[in-house]
């Protein structure tokens, strides 16, 4: 038996083992706070576009801030799909405020009025544009299925940092086009 | 190390920089025997267990900032040379601590006070290898310490003493094998 191998079967290594994973996983931790710099760039922006920041748009930031890091811990696919994600989920971001009458007057929205409607579809083809534009980058990663619910998710929850008060139709329009657009990459990484 | 083996370890390497747990269990199986041989060369048998773990728990730590361009063997080594002179260094301070041992009664003849020499070496090697809190006891109390002593209440003072020479008591036999 080579030398390594008894090293792996040798239980005496087990705690030396478990304290190096657990420095590995804090060390990984670490290294995925600074992933959080999209926030610091998203928050003022959706409060510009928005006027003041409500509740929820400060709890899809935190659900945000946490998958950011969540998917840099986890490293791989995950890691790689979450920045382009946040800029796939930018232009259903900017969407609302450039479609609402008066820029970005979300008092104004009114479910299934003409702007609504307009807004929807707006958010509908960019999100669908960027899910195409991720499934494309999903393609060429090795781990295209977790790159591509890594982006999925961060575009997602980037769009809905503005479009959370306009009735969710940004989200619905994000997850449509890149549940459209990536089930082509879905079904190719199963094959 | 063979080429392949090496090559091998940058890949296993590179795969847990990207966040592959799967391949931390075969990394550590591939990298522990490697640096615990060059411990062992450092520092010898006695602390190598000590400093391959330090080691390893140190390139653990370590592995989401390494740099892929270098040598995975290169790099897993500087980290050992690193961790085997702090080991070195803390145990020369532990000596250093110890070294006011009282001397021990005897005659003043050379072959004497050889003896004694080689006793209060093999007595601080055996307690630079206990805990440090140990040690600080051990210390303390052959030193007559009036500070380290008044530092705690001398019943808790009387209960280290005692469990900090029964543990000195075993490692000294399990090292000389007789007390």
């Amino acid at each position: 038996m080579a030398s390594s191998d008894r090293d792996r079967l040798d239980p005496r290594l087990d705690p030396i083992r478990r304290q190096a994973r657990d420095a590995y996983e804090r060390a990984m931790l670490r290294a995925a706070l600074p992933r959080l710099w999209p926030l610091a760039a998203l928050l003022p922006a959706a409060y510009a576009l928005h006027g003041a920041p409500t509740a929820r748009v400060i709890a899809v930031a935190l659900a945000l801030a946490v998958a950011l890091i969540a998917t840099a811990w986890r490293g791989g696919g995950w890691r790689r799909g979450a920045l382009p994600g946040v800029l796939g989920g930018l232009p259903a971001f900017v969407v609302p405020s450039l479609a609402m009458p008066a820029g970005a007057a979300c008092e104004r929205c009114v479910h299934g009025s003409a702007p609504w409607m307009t807004c929807f579809a707006a958010c509908l083809i960019t999100s669908l544009a960027a899910g195409l534009a991720l499934a494309h980058l999903a393609r060429r990663d090795p781990a295209p299925r977790t790159f591509a619910a890594s982006a999925a998710l961060c575009a997602a929850l980037t769009a809905a940092m503005t479009c959370s008060l306009a009735g969710g139709a940004g989200l619905v329009g994000v997850a449509l086009g890149l549940a459209v657009s990536s089930a082509p990459v879905l079904v190719w990484a199963t094959r | 190390m063979t080429p392949a083996a090496r090559q091998e370890l940058g890949r296993l390497l590179g795969r847990a920089v990207d966040g592959d747990r799967a391949a931390l269990d075969p990394l550590f199986a591939a990298a522990w025997p490697v640096v615990r041989g060059f411990c062992r060369r450092l520092v010898g048998d006695d602390a190598a267990d000590d400093a391959a773990q330090e080691t390893m728990v140190k390139l653990y730590a370590r592995l989401p900032g390494y740099d892929r361009e270098r040598d995975a063997l290169t790099w897993i080594l500087t980290l050992a040379t690193w961790e085997c002179r702090t080991l070195r260094r803390r145990h020369h301070r532990r000596r250093e601590e110890l070294g006011a041992i009282p001397d021990l009664d005897g005659g003043d003849r050379p072959d004497e006070l050889i003896e004694r020499r080689q006793l209060l070496a093999a007595v601080a090697d055996v307690a630079i290898a206990l805990s440090p809190a140990d040690a600080a006891t051990l210390a303390a109390a052959w030193t007559d310490d009036d500070a380290a002593r008044a530092a705690v209440a001398p019943a808790t003072f009387r209960k280290r003493l005692e469990r900090a020479l029964a543990r000195f008591r075993t490692a000294w036999r399990s090292r000389h094998g007789v007390l």
